[in-house]
């Protein structure tokens, strides 16, 4: 009896060991489709239901100039998931602040350093986790030059020394005392 | 380019107001009185540099940081504060060159001090240090050979213009016996910027760089689980297919109808010791002398050799006919019966 209770138990095993196959095999499948589906185009891998498919249609939107629209995906998706997924949804929102603050640009400094802000955030967030992140690397020092964070000595112009070429003394095509 | 009059008399009263202090200080003259001391001592006008004799001496020796000038009689004496005795102790400095934005940099001080252990009562703030530098990390290592570091992380998150020297923050820190203080020094990195200020507008060097495109699902792991519950799959039944073989010759070696099917095949069909063995075989299932009148005790404790009721029967009527009134038995085979009723056996029991 203890070898017919065995078999039972294998069997049950055997049953459980299908459903998961069955499973993994729907999973596997729907994957291959989706790659398929981001190959041919962004719009179509939006359809999909994962969280690779949100980032799909959060891209789509800022394709489509939908920069609020795009937040909102990228917010939701950053609070919903991590790794690899999660900073590439950093880069790409700090991407969407700052591609906006470079339309508005210096000569709006009003409407576009908020935006560079984001954007810094996004990125910094990003080099946090991942600090060999390049192309965030670059991106943050884009944002740093449309909106510099000054050191306070720099903003309060020190004295300069006396050997600074600022000096009136040693400033060129300027000769104290002669006519 | 000759200067314009009026420029050249801003220059000359600009040169006249910045020299101004030297010469009111040179013509001080030499025997004049010094200036008044004020009642609080000096304050550092720059980035303190902390002693490097040995300060965790007891109060009162002559190396510990001096709390006030000594007391004179025409000096109003302060009241006196607690004065903590800084220690630097060894710092392991970072690589002092090529750092671009983002990078990490690691700095190690050494938690002893002439010997013995030192502990910081807390550890600095995960928070942002000066204009280009974040604090990422800080804690308390081992190393191989059981010396104690404070291990402190920095990122660099905001670029100068162009090649510059900065300075990691310097650390002053209270220890956890409350009367000195752990102090370090500002330490040099080059920090370069990894972009022009104006763009270069070539490939791959744009205003910024461009958007991850959407990410692949990596199907590795679906692969990886399929793979295994497929393996699990195929060796549960061929383990299940081995215990079934095995129940089976089992069943043949321990089951009445079974054994006596292995011995009937030995004997002749015909011969009285193959209707003996398959009388047997019925007494033991039943655990008792079954005869035609009492099949129906055999049948409760054996109820799958229902199906074979009316061979049974059959069977004790030609026994009754094949002992005891020596005629044929008719056409009832003891071998055949065995066999069919060792196969229900196998399939009830096994």
């Amino acid at each position: 009896m203890r070898m017919r209770s065995l078999s039972s138990l294998i069997a049950a095993g055997i049953a459980v060991s299908i459903a998961v196959a069955g499973w993994e095999g729907y999973r596997l499948s729907s994957a291959r489709d989706f790659n398929r589906l981001v190959d041919s185009g962004v719009d179509a891998a939006a359809t999909q239901g994962s969280p690779e498919a949100e980032f799909a249609r959060a891209l789509s939107l800022a394709a489509h100039n939908d920069y609020d629209g795009a937040v909102r995906a990228y917010k939701e998706l950053s609070r919903n998931t991590d790794g690899a997924l999660l900073q590439a949804v950093l880069y790409n929102l700090g991407n969407l602040h700052l591609r906006e603050a470079l339309q508005f640009g210096p000569e709006s400094i009003g409407k576009s350093l908020p935006l560079a802000e984001l954007s810094k955030t996004s990125y910094r967030e990003l080099l946090r986790l991942n600090p060999q992140h390049w192309d965030a690397k670059y991106n943050l020092e884009r944002a740093l030059r449309l909106a510099p964070e000054r050191e306070a000595s720099d903003e309060e112009a020190p004295p300069l020394p006396q050997n600074s070429e600022r000096a009136v003394t040693t400033m060129k095509a300027f000769t104290l005392g002669l006519p | 380019m000759k200067p314009l009059p009026a420029l050249r008399l801003l220059g000359t009263l600009l040169a006249l107001a910045c020299t101004l202090p030297a010469g009111a200080q040179d013509t001080r003259p030499a025997d004049a009185a010094p200036a008044p001391v004020a009642d609080a001592p000096p304050q550092p006008t720059g980035p303190v540099i902390p002693p490097q004799t040995d300060l965790s001496k007891p109060a009162g020796s002559s190396d510990e940081a001096p709390a006030a000038a000594p007391a004179t009689p025409d000096m109003p004496v302060a009241p006196a504060t607690p004065v903590l005795a800084a220690i630097t102790p060894e710092v392991i400095a970072p690589r002092p060159f090529g750092y671009v934005i983002g990078d990490m940099v690691e700095q190690r001080i050494a938690l002893d001090h002439d010997g013995a252990p030192i502990e910081p009562a807390t550890l600095p703030p995960l928070e942002r240090a000066g204009n280009w530098f974040e604090r990422r990390d800080a804690r308390i290592e081992q190393d191989a050979s059981g010396r104690r570091w404070l291990v402190i992380d920095y990122q660099i998150i905001n670029v100068p213009d162009e090649l510059r020297a900065l300075e990691l923050p310097a650390l002053d820190l209270e220890l956890t016996d409350g009367k000195r203080r752990l102090q370090t020094t500002p330490l040099p990195v080059t920090v370069a910027p990894l972009t022009p200020e104006v763009v270069l507008a070539r490939a791959g060097l744009e205003a910024m760089r461009p958007d991850l495109p959407a990410p692949h699902i990596d199907p590795a792991p679906f692969e990886r689980g399929l793979h295994a519950a497929l393996s699990a799959g195929a060796a549960l039944v061929g383990l299940w297919l081995l215990l079934a073989l095995l129940r089976q010759l089992a069943a043949r070696r321990r089951l009445p109808f079974s054994r006596a099917q292995r011995e009937l095949s030995r004997l002749d069909s015909g011969s009285p010791d193959s209707w003996r063995r398959l009388h047997r075989a019925l007494d033991d299932t039943a655990g008792q002398v079954v005869r035609d009148g009492n099949l129906s005790v055999l049948l409760a404790r054996a109820p799958w050799l229902a199906p074979l009721e009316a061979d049974l029967r059959r069977f004790f009527e030609a026994s009754q006919v094949r002992f005891f009134a020596d005629r044929p038995a008719g056409d009832v085979d003891p071998r055949s019966l065995c066999a069919r009723a060792a196969k229900l056996e196998r399939r009830a029991l096994a």
